[in-house]
């Protein structure tokens, strides 16, 4: 009965993709292991104790535990994490115990977490998780947000450079430019239709509004190919020269209520086994 | 010196020959019934393992470490000091990064007691007076997985390649020789396997043997594949220590390749034994109660691990944790049941070491 608990939760074979129902064997064959050990003499049942203790945190913290991710920005500021589901499954927003702001990002890697109400601050590292918001938040990794500063030149004429975001509206020369949308990693689907692969800014392009006087014109830019795309009635070149991609800060976010009284089942039944007659 | 190997990567070379030295002494000492070659054995291991406690800073290579020295302590176990070989090149040669952790720590000598308790097994089994050619062939199984499992498989193409940042270097003349050693290994396996299966249950012993020419034909295949096994170590080692630092898939593939000429080379003394030695009351007792001691010891990894993770990432159902625990319960079926004590056995010994070399 060990044996097969012991290959039904191991991470390195692959029983749980094979069959999602292997959780409900996992719980079946531990309820069995546990009566099995029951049933004999006491540091047997000691183990038994702990094994079923164990058990039962795990399956508490399966049920009623949280966890996800979050991702800052320094300076941003968040009451919510990306709570997932067995099998990293999405299950949206959920809310934090209080506002986090990320303060600082330190040369090593440690990030400054400040809670907003509490008026306290948590570091944490990639070698220590901290408590923050009443989850333990942990693993920081640098990651790319999606969002990013784009500079844009007009040029053929009355010259300039501006820096805008997705949305934001700024002057070049003669031309009134907003960023329309913005792709990191622009690339066509199967209908031709332009989308981004990934955040990271690793092909950028963007669908440019541009204004004189009363004319308009939709201008599409993109690094690879300056000057590509030249509208009918734009005297005017424009190219996006620079992106500077907004970097922010992933964490991992847990609760897990049971953690004590699993660790304290692992000590019983490592007790219990250590009692037994060698 | 070769621009790869710190000293440390050397002396944890010379240490790997030493253990291998003494894995063979304590099997040549056991298979001729010759005590005197215990003591011996064991200082060669002891003496092996000095050199290793200059890595004991290295955080990455702290498990094997624990590994080597809980392997080479107790008493000259073959299997132990074979795989301990093993352990030591990886402990010299893997990168000096990572986050020390007691859990792996304790994996470290959870395995290596794992280790002896097989190796506990292996020994009551050839006492009783059974055959030997069934542990020759089982360790000629394990080295050909071991041949098969480099360079994902490419020594069955003749092929090996060592990744080296962005680039791939090959070399054609490990390739050839990896793949002579796995099918001289995969010979003497099924030539003494089928030798094995061929003797008649009631006539087990050193001396029978259904065929005197099988048994001879594959325990010179093992001895060969043992000798190619080392060599091809050897050119792995010179193709692998090119650049600033040894890619960790080549330390892993090194450590195999060391280990697996542990297991050839312990595999083929047996063979040659004219009968059974050794008590195989002692041996059994001995090896249940390392065995229940394995599950105490992965039982406290397992705590350390989940407090590691919770401490580190927040949580403590971590990918360790889970390896540690599916470990454990493996080894607590190992020291209860009667049946498959050695499935269950080398299946324990394989979860720990896993837990120690998976990222």
């Amino acid at each position: 009965m060990a044996l097969a608990l012991g290959l039904a939760v191991s991470p390195d074979l692959p029983f749980q993709e094979w069959q999602p129902t292997v959780g409900g064997v996992v719980a079946g064959l531990t309820a069995l292991f546990v009566v099995a050990l029951l049933d004999r003499r006491a540091p047997r049942r000691l183990v038994a104790v702990g094994a079923a203790t164990f058990a039962l945190a795990v399956a508490y913290d399966s049920v009623r535990g949280e966890e996800g991710t979050m991702t800052l920005a320094q300076g941003q500021g968040t009451r919510t994490f990306d709570e997932e589901g067995a099998g990293g499954r999405a299950l949206g927003f959920h809310p934090l115990g209080d506002a986090v702001v990320l303060e600082a990002i330190e040369p090593d890697g440690t990030v400054v977490l400040a809670e907003t109400d509490a008026k306290r601050r948590a570091r944490v590292s990639p070698r220590g998780a901290a408590a923050v918001a009443g989850y333990r938040v942990g693993a920081p990794q640098r990651v790319a947000t999606g969002g990013a500063r784009l500079v844009v030149r007009v040029s053929g004429g009355a010259e300039g450079d501006v820096t805008l975001r997705e949305g934001e509206k700024g002057r070049a020369g003669d031309l009134d430019i907003t960023l329309t949308q913005y792709f990191p990693d622009f690339a066509l689907d199967e209908k031709q239709q332009p989308f981004s692969r990934s955040d990271e800014p690793r092909n950028p392009a963007a669908l440019l509004g541009v204004t004189r006087g009363t004319a308009s014109w939709r201008v599409f830019v993109i690094r690879a190919m300056p000057g590509i795309h030249r509208p009918e009635g734009l005297d005017r070149t424009l190219a996006l020269v620079d992106v500077v991609a907004d970097e922010g800060v992933r964490f991992s976010v847990h609760r897990e209520p049971a953690a004590l009284l699993a660790g304290l089942g692992l000590l019983v039944a490592a007790i219990g086994v250590a009692w037994s007659r060698w | 010196m070769v621009s790869g190997v710190s000293p440390f990567g050397i002396a944890a070379i010379a240490a790997a020959i030493g253990l291998l030295a003494a894995a063979i002494v304590a099997t040549v000492g056991r298979a001729a019934a010759r005590p005197s070659l215990r003591p011996i054995a064991r200082g060669i291991g002891i003496v092996s393992t000095l050199p290793l406690v200059l890595l004991a800073a290295r955080p990455s290579a702290q498990p094997l470490v624990a590994f080597a020295v809980v392997a080479a302590l107790p008493s000259p176990q073959p299997l132990a000091l074979a795989l301990a070989a093993g352990a030591a090149v990886m402990a010299g040669l893997v990168p000096p990064s990572g986050l020390a952790s007691i859990a792996l720590v304790l994996a470290g000598v959870a395995a290596a007691m794992a280790a002896h308790a097989l190796g506990r097994l292996l020994s009551a089994f050839l006492a009783k007076g059974r055959d030997v050619a069934w542990p020759a062939s089982a360790a000629g199984a394990a080295a050909t997985g071991a041949f098969v499992a480099l360079d994902g498989g490419r020594a069955l193409r003749w092929g090996y390649g060592v990744v080296s940042g962005p680039s791939r270097i090959e070399a054609p003349d490990a390739g050839l020789v990896l793949g002579v050693a796995l099918l001289a290994s995969l010979a003497g396996t099924l030539l003494l396997g089928a030798d094995a299966l061929a003797v008649p249950a009631s006539a087990g012993g050193p001396e029978t043997a259904a065929s005197p020419l099988a048994r001879m034909l594959g325990r010179r295949a093992l001895l060969l594949a043992a000798g190619l096994s080392l060599i091809g170590a050897g050119l792995v080692f010179r193709v692998s220590a090119g650049g600033d630092l040894i890619p960790l898939d080549a330390a892993r593939d090194l450590g195999a390749l060391m280990a697996a000429a542990g297991l050839l080379a312990c595999a083929v003394p047996p063979l040659l034994a004219e009968r059974a030695s050794g008590d195989a009351v002692d041996e059994d007792q001995a090896g249940n109660v390392i065995s229940r001691l394995v599950v105490v010891v992965a039982l406290v990894a397992v705590v350390a691990a989940a407090a590691e993770g919770w401490l580190r990432t927040g949580t403590y159902l971590t990918p360790l944790t889970a390896r540690l625990l599916a470990a454990a319960l493996v080894a607590f079926a190992a020291s209860e049941t009667t049946h498959l004590r050695g499935v269950a056995r080398v299946l324990a010994l394989a979860g720990l070491v896993l837990a120690i070399l998976k990222p």
